[in-house]
């Protein structure tokens, strides 16, 4: 295949096969020659290996006649692909005889346009344009917005060559970008959004599936980098399913991991793909090290860690990011190692002793306060010193670690005069200490007992952030921690230490942030203050409820994305009973973030796709139970609470708090464990089980049975008999030794295939709920209603258009909302699809726009600058599927003011004239006969028409732009109508400026028609309204005059009108005219042809 | 044939979170009112056996979660109900005006046979208490343009009105079966002999 020139010199690596008068075929030393001598072939392939470089085998070479310039013009994977390109090359130049000097310049042109027309290996010209100044992908890009009429902002990841599987195989080019799977070749396209994707897999090795939620499967095979272009998928579906869950629509490129400076980043991929990849990784490193999300992951490298407690080097990874030096052994679990730099004395290059024996003199030392790190079997020691060094010169180093609050002295002096009551606050202590719980003497000599193991396990493995963590602390805490550890112990854990060291204050800015706003979300928290933990004396106390108070009311701040989900008052307030409340905060903060993703965001989502990832396992594991649950329902449903509480809602306190411990250290995993392990032993009584209710009941009641062993006091569950089932001890242990299989991630794997699923059942079941609750308006039919909502929620999720604003900190409670509510469509997206469904629209026009303009705000019943769907499809009703007179009242209504004001009027004049439309300039000639017509008749009348008078206020608030009173009053008219015709007020008769301009849309309508008769219809109606109108103008005003005495002027002004009633019947004489308004649109033919157009989705010749 | 149907009766109490669901559910199962429950998370469930038109009928009510982001997993309890309590706080006016979406919600997710006559209750709750903000006759006028569901005033802090409009849900919701038992009729026997051969010694009690 042809590739961008680039002069190249010969070395060793590769092996000229062919040679002619310009050119040379080469071969990489190591590809397939059987003559190759072993050790340089050995070298080579180590070589690539090593740089994970490999370039494709095969090579044609331009040599620049008589001298030693060398071009390397074509390249191939296969020799039968470098040999095509060979008789190519001797073909081209068989027929043209060229001098010497002037053969180069051809063939490099020659070859360039080549590259232009011909197919490109994008995968290999990736390789080969490096260094080269050739934006390879920037072209890619532009092609696959030419090919899929992809919007500019539709930013292109990455390209693969694979072949497309569909009764034969047709190969061609795979563009993987942000929203969309592409695929182009000559004779089909195929174009499938990530969020349309409700399973992918791969198979045979090469095959990768694609199934569309239409059922549609696709299968591409890709014989390269298969597992590559599978990740690729991977990341970019589950990205997707993200952003559907947090509804925004923005991906934000990261700059930092682009652009880090890190040794094993290749250059070989698209920013964007580089990016998606150092975004995973990092994601891994988080999670596993528990480190903040803005934490990013610069590099890994081998290295052995000196354990001290064993004396034994222990192989696994060093990771490198901004804040944080971690490791991990190699055999999971046995050995990890968190250092924040802050902590960082020195690092440095020593040697390491053992018994007296210098073992390595190449070791890395890391010291920090009262402690030193030994890692040894670097390979580039210096380098990585350096590194580490430099990171740690960027952040603020920590004086001292996180001690709690000093018990803080009143800080009541800074404080501004409009809040002095509430500022006035200071951090609770862990509350634990003032509501100490009674203990007998076993129990505290069993919690001294285990305080002194935890101290021993301290001497051996240090304390703190630092400790080596190993099996024995995994132990140790399925043991229990003793109460005056726990704080400690969870924050190290959690990782919540980290968070609280690096962010010093920021607690207390939230909290005085939080305090006097009044919002939905303080509203919710604030009914739940008391229920949260209120059977504990801690929160019968204004202590207590304090303190929760602020926590909560803090995070709501922190993370409006998740504002105040129920079960976070009661996880937070176990948190406060043991620890103070800045670092109950960030317990909440790690829960909420790390632990438990998504599980408390506005649809609960992370908990549900853990329903899902629940299911998934006992199916694996109790398959006969799983059938069994399935048939009675709603079992998804049964350990909702369990997950959303840790189980502090269903199992006694004392019990809860031990898997409190056991969760904060081992993560949601444990959550898994637990749950299987309840249903495990209550296998053989759900088997019997007959009905759903039965299924709980059976769960509950275990539950509540469970005792704690070092704690005899159970606290009778309400007033349910409480039969003890099993201590927590037991099931804690076994649920962690039955289920080990259940770590991170093969929870996060299933995860994605779960969120994948769960996302389209929340989309679906969302437009189910948001067509039934608006189907009885009776507009549209179903289908066409799913589709038109399935429109507005794809251009809600583009890129383009700008979100709208969450109202989280709003001050005012809102009750519930009705589904069709929660749609909200802004005028641009109203626009656009009132231009495409809408009989009244043309692309491209300022009278199609005025129209919008003027329905929307007809129709924006809360002037919010958003119709709702409801109100949306009330809009586009009116003008695709209601009967003609309510269509022409639309019509007569968006032309009378304060819809249409005088200011509208005098801008869309000057368009009248450019408009050669012939009734229009017409109407208005007429009118100017009138107009002066009128004048001499005035001048002789002193009052106005009565009829005039009824809505002379409407007419006085003219250019007043947002008469809402009136606009309401029109709003029922029309959309009431049918129902409560009886007590309806006539429409108000319009002005003939108004009235032109009524024509000229009128005009407009129809000319999109285009029929001969309806022309004419229209020229004999505009003639005979006119006339009409004028005649009981006149009589009116002759009928009146005696009545009421009115100024001339206004008089003038108001001249003629003419009333809605004569308008429609003089215009239902029109047969040809009503036809045009009672014909009834089908809009999802007209949304298909949009998206046809939008996306040229799989038009081929097979006719797919 | 009747008594041989489901003596089972599931009846789901729906409305904002804190209106008084849970307390409610307790007073009318438990005869008892304490102010230390937990807000409901997920659903949470209560039996009792009463006796209605000489008949013993097990009443399975189901607790739901109030706070609107729990709404979306409404569906799974909501199907099979057999009688729905709409419940509001006589003192906020918010969770009298979410009653509407409660409705439409519970209609549309469970879509029982009859929308029409779907047996409903609605609750105006904590009348014990001073500061009102909906007043009866709204509450009535509500009630009455959705198929004149009956309404009750109740506190469940001091039993009033909660054994009453239990019993009217149970009753309506006992009516409504009997009227499909007609219905199904035919159908009915043919199922029984044919297709469920197992439900005949269920069913003997
Ligand atoms: N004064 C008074 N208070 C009540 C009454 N019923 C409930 N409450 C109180 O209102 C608060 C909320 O009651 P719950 O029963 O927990 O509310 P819920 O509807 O179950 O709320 P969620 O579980 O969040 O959906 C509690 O503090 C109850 O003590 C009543 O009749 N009178
Ligand atoms: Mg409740």
């Amino acid at each position: 295949m042809w590739v961008e020139p680039e002069e190249v010199t010969l070395n060793a690596f590769w092996e000229t096969e062919r040679k002619s008068l310009y050119f040379l075929l080469q071969r990489r030393v190591g590809h397939g020659g059987q003559a190759d001598p072993k050790l340089l072939s050995f070298w080579v392939k180590k070589f690539d290996s090593i740089t994970s470089r490999r370039p494709p085998p095969f090579r044609i070479l331009h040599q620049t006649p008589s001298s030693n310039t060398y071009h390397q013009i074509s390249v191939a994977m296969t020799w039968g692909e470098i040999d095509k390109d060979w008789s190519h090359l001797e073909s081209l130049l068989e027929c043209d005889s060229l001098p010497e000097d002037e053969v180069t310049g051809y063939i490099l042109t020659k070859i360039k346009s080549h590259l232009v027309t011909g197919p490109v290996d994008p995968a290999l010209q990736n390789i080969n344009s490096e260094g080269g100044k050739t934006s390879f992908i920037s072209r890619e890009a532009d092609k696959f917005r030419k090919l899929f009429n992809m919007p500019p902002e539709e930013t292109l990841v990455a390209v693969y060559l694979c072949f497309y599987r569909k009764k034969w195989l047709y190969s061609g080019t795979m563009y993987l970008s942000v929203s969309h799977l592409c695929f182009y070749c000559p004779s089909h396209i195929i174009v499938i959004q990530w969020r349309d994707i409700i399973d992918f897999y791969k198979s045979y090795n090469v095959v990768i599936t694609i199934k569309k939620k239409t059922g549609k499967k696709f299968d591409f095979i890709c014989y390269q980098r298969t597992s590559e272009i599978f990740a690729s998928i991977r990341q970019l579906v589950n990205l997707a399913m993200k952003q559907c869950i947090n509804e925004t629509s923005s991906f934000k490129e990261d700059s930092d991991l682009l652009h880090k400076s890190s040794i094993n980043v290749s250059k070989k991929q698209t920013f964007l793909k580089r990016d998606l990849d150092a975004r995973t990784e990092s994601e891994t490193y988080r999670l596993l090290f528990r480190l903040d999300s803005s934490e990013k992951l610069d590099g890994m490298i081998t290295a052995c860690l000196h354990a001290p407690f064993n004396r034994t080097l222990v192989p696994g990874v060093l990771f490198l990011s901004q804040n944080y030096l971690c490791y991990e052994s190699k055999d999971k679990g046995l050995l990890s190692l968190v250092l924040p730099l802050r902590y960082l004395e020195t690092a440095e290059k020593g040697e390491l002793q053992i018994g007296g024996r210098v073992c390595d003199t190449n070791v890395l030392i890391i010291k920090i306060p009262k402690q030193q790190f030994m890692f040894t079997n670097i390979q580039d020691l210096d380098f990585l010193i350096d590194k580490i060094l430099k990171l740690s010169s960027k952040i603020k180093r920590a004086k001292h670690r996180y001690t709690p609050f000093p018990s803080i002295k009143k800080e009541n002096n800074s404080v501004s005069l409009e809040s002095i009551s509430d500022l006035n606050w200071s951090p609770a202590p862990a509350l634990m200490e003032m509501f100490e719980s009674e203990k007998n003497e076993t129990m505290r000599k069993l919690e001294e007992e285990k305080y002194q193991f935890w101290l021993k396990h301290f001497e051996h493995y240090q304390r703190g952030v630092t400790m080596y963590r190993t099996f024995a602390v995994g132990k140790l805490v399925l043991r229990g921690i003793p109460d005056k550890l726990k704080s400690e112990l969870w924050m190290t854990f959690s990782g919540a230490t980290n968070l609280l060291e690096s962010k010093p204050g920021y607690y207390k800015e939230l909290v005085n942030r939080s305090i006097g706003i009044k919002s939905t979300t303080n509203e919710e928290i604030e009914r739940d203050l008391h229920r949260s933990l209120p059977e504990h004396p801690a929160f019968q106390s204004d202590v207590g409820i304090n303190a929760l108070r602020r926590v909560l009311c803090a995070y709501a701040i922190r993370n409006p994305q998740i504002g105040y989900c129920q079960a976070m008052n009661i996880v937070a307030s176990v948190f406060l009973l043991y620890c103070s409340e800045e670092e109950a905060f960030w317990l909440l903060v790690v829960v909420c973030e790390h632990l438990m993703p998504d599980y408390y965001n506005k649809k609960v989502i992370g908990a549900i796709i853990d329903q899902g990832v629940m299911d998934c396992l006992v199916e694996k594991y109790f398959p006969s139970l799983h059938v069994m649950l399935e048939k009675l329902g709603m079992f998804s449903l049964i350990s909702l609470s369990w997950f959303l509480t840790i189980f502090i809602s269903v199992l006694n306190f004392s019990c809860a708090v031990h898997v409190v411990d056991c969760f904060l250290y081992g993560g949601a995993k444990v959550m898994f464990q637990i749950a299987l392990s309840v249903l495990e032993l209550n296998k053989e009584k759900l088997a019997k089980c007959e009905e759903e209710g039965e299924a709980i009941q059976i769960l509950t009641d275990f539950l509540i049975g469970v005792y704690n062993e070092e704690d005899p006091v159970i606290t009778p569950h309400k007033h349910r008999m409480v039969h003890m089932t099993i201590s927590i001890q037991k099931l804690l242990s076994m649920a962690v030794s039955n289920y080990t299989e259940i770590n991170l991630q093969y929870i996060e794997n299933l995860r994605l295939k779960q969120r994948l699923k769960v996302v389209r059942n929340l989309e679906d079941s969302l437009i189910r709920n948001v067509v039934r609750s608006i189907l009885a308006d009776g507009y549209f039919k179903e289908t066409e209603l799913q589709d038109l909502l399935q429109l507005v929620r794809e251009e809600q999720m583009n890129p383009r258009r700008k979100q709208p604003p969450v109202d989280n900190e709003s001050n005012d409670i809102v009750p519930l909302q009705l589904p069709y509510e929660t749609i909200k469509c802004d005028f641009e997206l109203f626009h656009m699809i009132f231009t495409i469904v809408s009989p009244w629209a043309t692309t491209e026009s300022t009278v199609t726009h005025d129209i919008a303009v003027r329905i929307f705000r007809l129709m924006d019943a809360d002037d919010d600058g958003y119709l709702n769907f409801r109100e949306l499809v009330s809009c586009l009703g009116l003008t695709c599927s209601a009967s003609a007179e309510r269509r022409l009242k639309l019509l007569y209504i968006i032309h009378l003011p304060p819809l249409l004001s005088k200011l509208d009027i005098g801008s869309t004049r000057s368009l009248f004239s450019e408009s050669d439309t012939d009734v229009a300039s017409e109407a208005v000639e007429f009118f100017n006969d009138q107009y002066s017509e009128q004048k001499i008749n005035t001048t002789t009348l002193t009052t106005i028409p009565e009829q005039t008078n009824n809505s002379s206020q409407q007419y006085s608030s003219d250019d007043v732009p947002g008469d809402v009173r009136s606009i309401s009053s029109f709003r029922s008219l029309l959309t009431f109508s049918s129902q409560q015709s009886g007590d309806t007020k006539p429409l108000p008769a319009m002005d003939q400026i108004y009235l032109i301009e009524l024509l000229h849309t009128l005009n407009f309508i129809l000319s999109k028609q285009d029929a001969e008769e309806q022309n004419s219809d229209l020229m004999f109606f505009v003639s005979n309204i006119l006339h009409a109108g004028k005649k009981t103008n006149n009589e009116e005003i002759e009928s009146s005059a005696i009545s009421e005495k009115k100024n001339i002027d206004e008089a003038v002004q108001d001249s003629l009108s003419i009333s809605a009633d004569l308008f429609l019947a003089e215009i239902s004489k029109y047969a040809s005219i009503i036809e045009v308004f009672n014909e009834r649109v089908d809009i999802s033919s007209k949304i298909s042809k949009y998206n046809e157009k939008r996306f040229r989705t799989i038009h081929s010749l097979s006719n797919l | 044939m009747a008594s041989r149907r489901k003596l089972l009766l599931k009846i789901i109490i729906l409305g904002d979170s804190g209106v008084g669901k849970t307390a409610l559910m307790n007073q009318y199962v438990n005869k008892k009112f304490s102010n230390q429950y937990k807000a409901t998370i997920g659903a949470d469930f209560l039996t009792k056996e009463v006796m209605v038109d000489n008949r013993i009928v097990t009443l399975q009510i189901w607790d739901t979660a109030g706070q609107e982001r729990f709404q979306s997993l409404g569906v799974a309890f909501y199907r099979g109900a057999d009688g729905c309590i709409l419940v509001f706080d006589t003192t906020s006016m918010n969770s009298f005006a979410s009653l509407d979406a409660w409705r439409d919600e519970f209609l549309i997710q469970s879509s029982p046979k009859n929308t029409e006559n779907f047996p409903f209750v609605v609750l105006g709750n904590k009348i014990d208490l001073e500061n009102r903000a909906v007043s009866t006759k709204r509450a009535q006028k509500w009630c009455q343009t959705k198929n004149n569901i009956p309404y009750f005033e109740t506190s469940a802090k001091e039993a009033v009105n909660v054994e009453q409009a239990f019993e009217t849900i149970a009753k309506s919701a006992i009516a409504l079966e009997k009227e499909e038992i007609y219905n199904d009729f035919p159908g009915d026997i043919i199922l029984d002999r044919d297709n469920k051969p197992n439900n005949g010694a269920a069913c003997n009690c």
